[in-house]
């Protein structure tokens, strides 16, 4: 779960182009959006497609994408739940 | 209307440099864009999504207000060849590796021509008139047209520009233009046109006019310079673009071969090279002493003919008042 973690920080890093972050400054329960990492509704489509193309998760309901992008133990989790799901 | 600020980003030294019609030379090629720290312009979660093309114009927007001190134009109007390019061809070719599954969006978002205009209007929360023109080799001068309309009006500040990247794709346009003694470049050129100039001395943008799938430059000039009650005597300097050695020739005829200066040499070739040259002219004409024109400069006619069937004509004028 702790490398899954990183590497979703990893790759929201390169594909969001984050300036001046590094994956340590990215608590696993902060907020990804507004008040917390700052992340727009433009990096919400981003996060999207970061899940269906690195974990094959793909979220296509609004109110479930809301809980599941929410921090990094939420995106986490979804993709471990739906992985349990496919085996 | 007068030219109340220009800044423009180039290959060459000229951004945020006063007198930067002094420091510039032929260029060497292979150039690269003279890039200033863009982190003091734009906050790095803007800038990460952003091309070159935008960042150079949303830096030389934002330079030419901190010149004036005007927080707001009343209007945005940008001028561009070939727009966010970069961004397209990266959107596609990310379609092609997606093979049908889901794409990144930012790259579409910030594709369209209009992301340049539309990012400064962002960048200062600017709900005014937003434009961008976009006529190939003329989008520049298109572009003023629609600025000096604003002031004619009844606006008083109005911010207009023009920006154009290099990319891979131009160097089969360069290959058509038949230019391959000058290299694809890139810049990024804006101004302030105002109702009110500075004390001493003002800059004017005196008229401008665009002449498409033109067969006769020599006469294009005569009527331009006729409807302002000018001869080719009355212009000191003519700032030129040409594809073809037929241009040059005619302005040699026209004007004399010492009135000219090819400011592709300085610029490289982009399609809104024309704004380098109308900001260059503003910054000679209000230049003391220039080491090269001292103060004789009063006139300066910027003649836009980088594609043969194009013209756009550009005729600055240094004022003095008070005197």
């Amino acid at each position: 779960m702790e490398n899954l973690k990183y590497t979703l920080k990893e790759q929201i890093i390169a594909e969001l182009n984050l300036q001046d972050i590094t994956p340590e400054d990215i608590e696993d329960d902060t907020p990804l959006f507004v008040e917390g990492l700052g992340l727009d509704s433009i990096d919400a489509l981003e996060l999207v497609v970061i899940m269906e193309k690195y974990y094959g998760v793909a979220i296509t309901d609004e109110s479930i994408g809301e809980k599941v992008l929410y921090s990094i133990n939420t995106m986490a989790a979804y993709i471990q739940e739906k992985n349990a799901e496919k085996q | 209307m007068h030219i109340t600020a220009t800044s423009t980003i180039s290959h060459q030294p000229s951004f945020q440099q006063d007198h930067f019609s002094v420091l510039l030379s032929e260029l060497k090629y292979p150039s690269a864009l003279i890039a200033p720290d863009y982190s003091e312009f734009i906050p790095a979660m803007d800038r990460r999504r952003m091309s070159q093309v935008l960042k150079m114009a949303i830096a030389c927007a934002l330079d030419c207000l901190k010149q004036t001190g005007l927080k707001q134009p009343q209007a945005i109007i940008v001028g561009t060849g070939l727009g966010c390019g970069v961004n397209t061809k990266t959107f596609l070719d990310n379609i092609y590796k997606a093979d049908g599954g889901l794409v990144s969006p930012t790259a579409f978002i910030l594709s369209t021509h209009n992301s340049i205009a539309g990012q400064i209007s962002l960048i200062l929360k600017n709900q005014c008139y937003n434009i961008t023109h976009t006529q190939n080799s003329l989008s520049f001068e298109h572009a003023l047209l629609d600025a000096m309309l604003c002031i004619q009006n009844g606006d008083t500040h109005v911010l207009v520009g023009a920006a154009d990247e290099e990319q891979g794709q131009l160097y089969h346009l360069n290959a058509r233009l038949n230019r391959s003694d000058f290299e694809i470049a890139s810049g990024a050129s804006f101004l302030t046109l105002s109702t009110e100039g500075g004390q001493n001395q003002t800059i004017n943008l005196v008229e401008v006019q665009t002449f498409g799938l033109t067969n006769n430059v020599s006469e294009n000039i005569s009527v331009f310079l006729s409807s302002k009650g000018l001869s080719p005597e009355d212009i000191d300097l003519v700032l030129y673009s040409n594809s073809i050695d037929h241009t040059c020739h005619t302005l040699i005829d026209i004007f004399g071969v010492r009135k000219l200066f090819d400011y592709q040499k300085i610029t490289g070739i982009y399609l809104t090279n024309s704004a380098f040259a109308v900001c260059y002219g503003s910054n000679l004409l209000s230049q003391e002493n220039h080491p090269l024109f001292g103060n004789s400069l009063r006139r300066v006619l910027v003649c836009n003919n980088l594609i043969p069937e194009n013209l756009g004509l550009t005729l600055l004028e240094k004022k003095q008042l008070n005197s």
